[in-house]
């Protein structure tokens, strides 16, 4: 804490690793949902032929 | 994809500026920016979290305007589009908040004080906590759409009250925000072209994953009828 009092700048950088984190953490969820989604369709493709 | 090679240069040039720019008492050249008494490096913030409250309000409008327009058509893409708003403006709602605690802990001294501002953005975290709530609750998709579209009009005007009214109504400790009583921008040059940029990025951010989930939440939808056929 000492450390970030006098170095405010890394508060900046923790301040914006934050939103990174928050939009990489959404992008990422999304992903592994699209992936599911398209297992679900190719496999009911395959049935299908 | 043009958009999305200028999007990711132009807010990598933005975290660089606004981190790496030396801020200096007396700025003399167009790279260098003034030293805010108080907060020196801590004014920073104002490149990532106020963009981070800025998109939590476009997204929480746009989730009221697709819900009117629900309303209006009954068209299932319209609930989709509104509920996805809500949700990527409950992501950056969260976003500011933490952002504003982290801040506000080396400002003021603790992470939360209670300040009109966060007492607002608590508020608003809750109104739409429960929009959340309200949508699981309910299995009949219609009867779904059309009650959380009546709750995201309804959660949507008080956005602007939450947001831009209550904050200056009351004191706080809050910095001088840019839409402040006087109408005037008390803002370096610099510093505002870096803020512009950042608030533009920020958007195209945004709207490009909300564009995401669009395309995803279609797909699915189509899916879950072709199953139910």
């Amino acid at each position: 804490m000492e450390f970030l009092n006098q170095n405010s700048l890394y508060i900046v950088l923790i301040i914006t690793l934050i939103c990174w984190f928050g939009i990489f953490g959404y992008l990422f969820s999304l992903d592994k949902k699209i992936n599911k989604l398209e297992e679900k369709i190719n496999k009911e493709s395959k049935a299908v032929k | 994809m043009v958009f999305k090679i200028v999007l990711g240069i132009g807010l990598t040039l933005v975290i660089i500026a606004g981190i790496a720019l030396p801020m200096v008492p007396n700025p003399s050249s167009f790279f260098e920016l003034p030293v805010v008494p108080g907060l020196e490096d801590k004014a920073r913030i104002i490149f990532f979290h106020v963009p981070t409250a800025w998109v939590c309000v476009i997204a929480f409008i746009a989730s009221l305007i697709y819900g009117i327009q629900y309303l209006r058509t009954k068209e299932i893409l319209y609930d989709i589009k509104s509920v996805t708003a809500a949700s990527l403006g409950f992501l950056f709602c969260i976003l500011a908040t933490v952002t504003g605690a982290i801040w506000s802990k080396f400002t003021w001294g603790a992470f939360w004080n209670w300040d009109p501002r966060q007492t607002s953005i608590f508020v608003l975290l809750l109104i739409y906590g429960a929009y959340f709530a309200l949508r699981s609750s309910i299995e009949v998709e219609e009867k779904r759409a059309s009650l959380s579209a009546v709750y995201s009009i309804i959660a949507g005007l008080t956005v602007p009250f939450f947001i831009f009214i209550i904050p200056r109504i009351v004191s706080s400790l809050h910095p001088d925000p840019i839409i402040n009583p006087q109408g005037k921008i008390h803002m370096n040059p610099t510093m505002f072209l870096i803020f512009l940029a950042s608030l533009t990025g920020f958007t195209a951010v945004y709207l490009w994953m909300f564009n995401l989930r669009i395309r995803f939440s279609k797909i699915q939808y189509q899916q879950q009828m072709k199953e139910q056929e």
